[in-house]
């Protein structure tokens, strides 16, 4: 994975490269087996960057959804357009795009939004009242984003520690890096 | 015998040379000297101080104190807000001092941690993929400060902003900034004192917890052991390379919990894997601070991957995962 190919891939995701270009790359795609399961994996990437990534599936995963595509291609839009509230604004390309590589809206199913088992963030419709309160309750450490379940923190926790003792460059940061760990608080809730 | 008699008088002039220097040649130091000069302060230096952590919104006080004696080092982090949560650290041990359980155990570190150790000439390595950048002069905690930052090259790597003391090399401030230059994490002394280290001895021992650092020094490093499952990992994200394989003993299962390090030099990740099937894991993607966690299940395996990289990154690693025939 290179930069370049990351750029390349990005734009195409994020609906930025011109319309003239957008056929070429497309094409591409589903002709290389390879480049089109990079795209579901940068795919994922993106969502992550954006805090929308859910359980990963199987190594497999392009080449399965790329068969669902062929038996169920109708099923596919209607996810790629609940993807963000971003796709609303899309144009025909992005939509084409999106149903050329329906494989990628399968990736992008809404579900997989959250954690399992974590609480999914309270919209401010539901619930104003409590989304009003959090802001103002007393922070004091630092939680795991999404989760709540204090054997999964714990856990993590330890991996954590393990890493930062065998993470090379030590001395570049000391023991700066347990300042994230020693912030950590364990009873808040 | 010989030798040591002569040594130290082969060493005085040798050292007043190099301090003199080191004085006279401040102002043209490139950004790489700085790097140098912070990372051997950083590790040689006693010192201790307080530093303000921003992070996430919030704001925090904590106290770092920093003792070489004999050429061994005793190191400890303390949260000044709150609970009194705590790091120690020396040669031999880390211990996590968190108040929620009456425990206390000290864990052998890892007996390959001289190797971790980033050194001069391993710089020449990290501009393959950041640029060494000189900024300007500023003050931080009353010390004059030179800013030095560390701009990655691409978005798979996070980049720092240091400003390092000018007479010491101390990081004064280091900010941390993500793949989209956004600072995500800061440290800022706000009192430091160079030369003088008192580490107290766990002062919170009432209220003790450890996070074992899980060890088996038998194991270390046992790359070819074919008694774990090999995984391979393709399509790595560029500049990062396997740095440690590793397994640990897990208190629930008679199978070890594979740990492999990947570092591009500065940023690096682990990967856990254990046998799926059993024992709570992380199912997603976490976020701890400028830390990424992403947990889920490949091939029958519980694979837990924990990194200060981006998130982008992290799943890089993650999706080029293999269970080798």
């Amino acid at each position: 994975m290179t930069e370049q190919e990351f750029e390349r891939l990005s734009a195409l995701i994020d609906d930025e490269l011109p319309p003239s270009e957008i056929g070429g790359e497309v094409t591409k795609l589903n002709q290389q087996g390879d480049a089109r399961e990079r795209w579901s994996h940068y795919h994922l990437i993106g969502d992550a960057m954006r805090h929308e990534i859910g359980p990963l599936y199987s190594t497999g995963l392009a080449q399965s959804i790329s068969q669902q595509l062929q038996d169920e291609p109708v099923v596919l839009a209607p996810a790629a357009i609940r993807r963000t509230g971003s796709a609303r604004r899309k144009t025909l390309t992005g939509m084409a795009v999106a149903a050329s590589l329906a494989a990628v809206a399968v990736v992008m199913a809404p579900q997989l939004i959250n954690p399992e088992g974590s609480e999914a963030q309270p919209t401010v419709a539901q619930q104003p009242a409590a989304e009003n309160k959090t802001f103002y309750v007393a922070q004091d450490g630092t939680r795991w984003e999404l989760l709540k379940k204090p054997a999964v923190e714990s856990k993590l926790n330890a991996y954590l520690v393990n890493h930062q003792e065998r993470s090379p460059a030590s001395n570049i940061k000391g023991i700066m890096p347990y300042a994230t760990f020693v912030s950590y608080d364990g009873k808040k809730q | 015998m010989r030798q040591s008699a002569v040594r130290p008088f082969l060493l005085i002039p040798f050292l007043l040379l190099f301090s003199s220097q080191a004085i006279q040649a401040k102002e043209d130091l490139t950004a790489r000297d700085w790097l140098e000069r912070m990372m051997d302060a950083v590790q040689r230096l006693n010192y201790q101080g307080t530093f303000i952590y921003l992070h996430d919104n919030q704001l925090e006080t904590m106290r770092i104190v920093h003792a070489v004696e004999n050429d061994r080092v005793r190191e400890s982090l303390a949260s000044l807000n709150g609970h009194p949560r705590e790091v120690l650290r020396d040669e031999e041990s880390v211990t996590c001092v968190i108040p929620e359980s009456n425990q206390v155990s000290v864990d052998r570190r890892a007996p390959s941690d001289k190797f971790l150790n980033l050194l001069p000439e391993d710089l020449a390595q990290l501009e393959q993929h950041y640029t060494f950048h000189l900024l300007d002069r500023s003050r931080i905690a009353n010390h004059k400060a030179q800013i030095v930052t560390i701009v990655p090259n691409d978005r798979l790597r996070y980049g720092y902003r240091f400003y390092l003391d000018s007479d010491t090399g101390l990081p004064l401030k280091s900010d941390l900034m993500n793949e989209r230059g956004e600072v995500v994490e800061q440290t800022m002394f706000t009192e430091l004192e160079v030369g003088k280290a008192e580490i107290s001895d766990l002062y919170h021992r009432e209220s003790l917890f450890t996070y074992r650092l899980q060890n088996n020094a038998d194991a270390e490093d046992s790359l070819t052991d074919d008694k774990i499952t090999r995984w391979a990992f393709q399509r790595l994200p560029s500049g990062f390379k396997l740095t440690l394989k590793h397994y640990l003993p897990d208190p629930d299962s008679s199978a070890p919990i594979e740990q492999y390090v990947f570092s591009d030099g500065l940023g690096s990740l682990s990967v856990f894997v254990e046998p799926g099937g059993h024992g709570v894991g992380l199912n997603g993607a976490s976020r701890l601070g400028a830390i990424n966690a992403w947990g889920g299940h490949i091939e029958g395996y519980q694979v837990t991957a924990v990194g200060e990289v981006p998130a982008v990154t992290l799943l890089g690693v993650v999706q080029g995962m293999q269970l080798k025939p």
